[in-house]
């Protein structure tokens, strides 16, 4: 696996990381760098998404489901 | 009610308090607005209720509100499909605590925002729905091949702004 692959691969499934993903990262220190920063920017992404939900919301959502049956 | 119906009702209830809460933070995605969430996700909701009889698997449920609230918020903003607004800066209070995250995440999402959709939507389905590669392609009717690149390119464009903005002085530490 070239570091190409890696980062594709790796890009569009970060959970995964398979045996040869693996190997090639234990001797690659660019693509080590690559995981660390993508880490970091999925942390962040997943907090900065995750905005609160208001309380009430699905309750409401049943509400006005319910009334148009 | 027939028990049919009811059964039929309780299904859809289950649903929306399983998935209001992930249709609501990918409406806020959108729509960058509170109240313009909440009706985005009571549209999709209505929508979803009058054919609830054409959902098929209960596994493909998530996928196919997803595809509903896509449609219902192009058809509410016609002519600004995906096109989002600056975020409410007080839905971000709370998100992080810490200084220097809020400050990411702030960066984060102006980064985001000023993403092209074609990048943006993919990696926003991904992190926040948690679709694989293949769902996200089905949503967006695109090739996995497709959805691979664009995901490549997203997080390749947030790294090196990351990196960019790393390198940066900052003026912590100054009065």
């Amino acid at each position: 696996m070239n570091c190409e692959k890696f980062m594709l691969t790796h890009s569009s499934e970060p959970l995964e990381i398979n045996e040869e993903a693996k190997q090639h990262l234990k001797n690659c220190h660019h693509c080590t760098q690559f995981v660390a920063d993508l880490q970091t920017i999925n942390n962040h992404l997943t907090s900065t998404l995750e905005v609160p939900v208001p309380d009430d919301l699905a309750e409401t959502m049943k509400k006005v489901s319910n009334g148009r049956e | 009610m027939s028990e049919k119906k009811k059964e039929f009702s309780k299904e859809f209830s289950e649903l929306v308090t399983q998935y209001s809460g992930l249709l609501y933070r990918y409406a806020f995605w959108l729509t960058g607005k509170n109240e313009s969430a909440q009706d985005v996700v009571q549209e999709t909701f209505l929508r979803a209720w009058q054919s609830f009889g054409s959902l098929k698997k209960k596994e493909s449920a998530k996928s196919w509100l997803i595809t509903i609230l896509r449609h219902e918020n192009a058809r509410r903003f016609a002519k600004k499909q995906l096109q989002r607004v600056d975020l409410e800066v007080e839905n971000l209070e709370g998100v992080n605590t810490e200084e220097d995250n809020r400050a990411e995440a702030f960066w984060l999402r102006h980064a985001i925002d000023h993403m092209s959709d074609t990048y943006s939507e993919p990696l926003v389905l991904q992190v926040l729905c948690g679709f694989t590669c293949n769902e996200i392609a089905d949503i967006l009717n695109i090739t996995p091949e497709a959805v691979m690149t664009r995901l490549y390119r997203a997080r390749k464009q947030l790294r090196e702004q990351l990196s960019s903005k790393r390198s940066q002085p900052t003026n912590r530490g100054m009065s």
